[in-house]
Order: C-alpha cells, then sequence, then structure tokens
C-alpha cells in the first residue's frame, strides 16, 4: 500500500509547487498598484518574450474578438486595459503549465472554462467575476491533477483505477489512496500564485462544498462544480470514464434554478468555436 | 448520472419527476425542434401515456438531470461538435 499523506505532508515530501513566472507575478503586483499605469505593464510583457508572444496571440484570436489586428505588447494593454492583460497574463502562465498535462485535462480545463463564463453569467456570482476572469478560473480548476500526474503518477493512476472500479469520484479515490485531493493541492498553488483567496477556496471545494473554508466563497465554488459536471456532462472529462457527483446543494449555493439551466448551456454550446483555438494556443 | 440506452432513431433515459413519478425522456432531434426532446409519462390508472414536449417538464427536474439531457441531444443533434456518446 502507498503512503498516505496530509496536505503538509505531501507538500514537504513530495509535491513541489511550481513557481508563477516572475514576470506574471510583477504583472498583478502592479495591476492591484493605483501608482502603475499600463506602460508599466507593457514593460514588464516585453521583458519575457515568451509570455509576450503568447500575449499577442490570445489578443489576436477569435475568442478575444476584438476585430483589428495587434501588433504590440503597448497597443494590446492599451486597447484591453490592465485588468484583461493580466488575465491574458494568467492564462499563458497556465497554458505553460499544462505543457506537462495530458491533453484530455487541457481540454476538459478549457471547457471548464469557457462553461465558467456561461454558469457565472446566471448564478449568484454574477457581477462579482468577470467574464475573462471566470474563464482563467475555469482552467486552472484541476490544476492539482497535473500535479498529481508529475509528482504521484502511480498512485494518481491507482486511484483513477480505485475511481472507475467503485464508481466513485476522482476526489473520492485520491482522498483514500493519496490522503489529499486534487482539488486541495490546486487549492495551494493558487494562493502561493497570489491568485485571490476566493480562487483558492473555490478550487478546493468544487467537489465537495464541505470543503469550502469560506462562507463567502460557497456559491462560487458550486458554480465551478457545475461549470466542471457540464463538461463531463458534454462529453469531455478531465480523464475517459470519469465520475461527477454534483449535489443538489451545488445548485441551491449558486443560486441556479431550473429556468437558468438552457440559458446556461445554449451559451456554452455557442461558444465552443472558440476551443480548438484555445487548445492551439496553449499547445 | 441518467442510464442512456439508443432504441432504433431514440436515444431514451428513465427521470424521476419532483411528483416522485417516474418518466422517460426521448430524444430524437435537437433543440431547436421543440419535438426533438420528449416526456412520456404513463398513468397506470387510465393505462395511458402522456406526451409532451421536455419544456412542459423542465420545473419538474432537477437542475442536474435537466442539464444532463440538454447536454446529451447537443451530443446526438447538436451544431456544437461535442463528442458523441457511446451505448453499450
Amino acid at each position: 500500500m502507498s503512503q498516505r499523506f496530509n496536505i503538509d505532508s505531501l507538500l514537504d515530501e513530495v509535491v513541489t509547487l511550481p513557481s508563477l513566472p516572475s514576470s506574471v507575478t510583477r504583472i498583478t503586483e502592479l495591476v492591484n498598484d493605483p501608482s502603475s499605469n499600463l506602460s508599466d505593464v507593457a514593460q514588464v510583457i516585453q521583458t519575457d518574450p515568451a509570455l509576450a508572444l503568447k500575449t499577442l496571440r490570445l489578443v489576436n484570436s477569435a475568442y478575444y474578438g476584438i476585430g483589428q489586428r495587434v501588433n504590440t505588447v503597448e497597443h494590446a494593454v492599451t486597447m484591453l486595459g490592465t485588468k484583461v492583460i493580466r488575465n491574458l497574463a494568467y492564462t499563458a502562465a497556465v497554458f505553460e503549465t499544462f505543457q506537462r498535462g495530458s491533453g484530455e485535462l487541457l481540454h476538459h480545463s478549457v471547457m471548464t472554462g469557457i462553461a465558467l463564463r456561461a454558469v457565472i453569467d446566471q448564478s449568484a456570482c454574477r457581477g462579482m467575476i468577470d467574464p475573462d476572469e471566470a474563464f482563467v478560473y475555469g482552467l486552472l480548476h484541476d490544476v492539482g491533477k497535473i500535479l498529481f500526474q508529475e509528482f504521484l503518477p502511480r498512485d494518481s493512476e491507482a486511484a483513477a483505477l480505485v475511481s472507475h472500479a467503485r464508481k466513485v469520484p476522482m476526489f473520492v479515490a485520491e482522498r483514500e489512496i493519496i490522503g489529499v485531493d486534487h482539488a486541495e493541492l490546486g487549492s495551494r498553488l493558487i494562493q502561493k500564485w497570489g491568485l485571490p483567496d476566493r480562487l483558492a477556496f473555490a478550487i478546493a471545494g468544487h467537489h465537495d462544498l464541505a470543503a469550502v473554508r469560506d462562507p463567502e466563497s460557497l456559491a462560487f465554488a458550486a458554480a465551478l462544480g457545475i461549470a466542471d459536471y457540464i463538461c463531463v456532462m458534454s462529453g469531455v472529462p478531465a480523464a475517459a470514464g470519469a465520475i461527477v457527483q454534483l449535489t443538489d446543494e451545488h445548485w441551491t449555493a449558486a443560486g441556479i434554478s431550473n429556468r437558468n439551466v438552457p440559458p446556461i448551456l445554449d451559451r456554452f454550446f455557442a461558444s465552443l468555436g472558440f476551443v480548438d483555438e484555445l487548445m492551439k494556443l496553449a499547445s | 448520472m441518467l442510464d442512456w440506452t439508443r432504441q432504433g432513431a431514440a436515444v431514451v433515459a428513465t427521470i424521476s419527476l419532483s411528483s416522485g413519478q417516474d418518466a422517460k425522456v426521448v430524444l430524437v432531434g435537437a433543440r431547436e425542434n421543440p419535438k426533438g426532446a420528449i416526456v412520456l409519462l404513463m398513468d397506470a390508472a387510465v393505462s395511458a401515456t402522456d406526451t409532451r414536449p421536455l419544456e412542459s417538464y423542465i420545473d419538474q427536474l432537477s437542475q442536474a438531470a435537466l442539464a444532463e439531457i440538454l447536454c446529451m441531444q447537443e451530443r446526438l443533434f447538436g451544431p456544437a461538435g461535442l463528442p458523441a456518446p457511446h451505448f453499450a
């Protein structure tokens, strides 16, 4: 039997959380600093060629749909504003992180980002999280799985086998085999990256609302769980044969009634034309 | 999760309504067609079947079941390019 961990022993003994690129950290600091300006942000992006390239590719993608060619980072920052640029930088950084994960997981994560945009708009979180942020947050929800695949591949595989054999969700099997689930581990990475606490809390509890440590993040965690569920039901799980369980509490906490469900799915299905383009940008 | 089976051109699952009754949801076409998803309710007392569009039962389904039905309909008949389901 493999060793079981708690989150602290796992981080002490096995998993090294990757750092966010320093340029992205710096952009976050600048966006949060009222005395900074657009050209400060543009300068930081220009110092990181990979980030600059990815930012320009994202800005010019149909997903952002700004309708004119943007050739310079300064132009991109001026057109979109610092908050959107920060989200672009996060997206680029997350895509880098996903280079370590499976294509299946990336596809699921991009879809969840798109689904979360649609879910948020019909939920109690409407107005609290803007659509670009929602996309990044959805993209990040399973980042803990990448860490498990990298640092504990055999245990991760064993958890997948238990999940399939007993028809229990992956997070339940991970708790049994490893002692910690991907949601809790991913939440720690989000905290390390200095992303908002509400995202860390929501990721920690998106499968199991009892794991949400802050009541104010409950609706967001539930919305994230629903976005994940919609992707699995759409035939795009994080791994083949994934089992997903959603409680009635998820819908209640997210403030989503039956009448909200069709418009969520209409918007989600209508946005799926962007998936291939976003997948290409990620690779 | 619902247990879907293919029956000819249709895909069918049993659902539970909030009234406590079981019914069958039958998917035969895309969302644009109001009869693309229909619900069959068996009334044992009169040995008759009540057939109505899914829309009529939206408030009697759980949100999870409704989302699953609409996703399955899109996978089968919709234009979004979702992966087609496989049936045993």
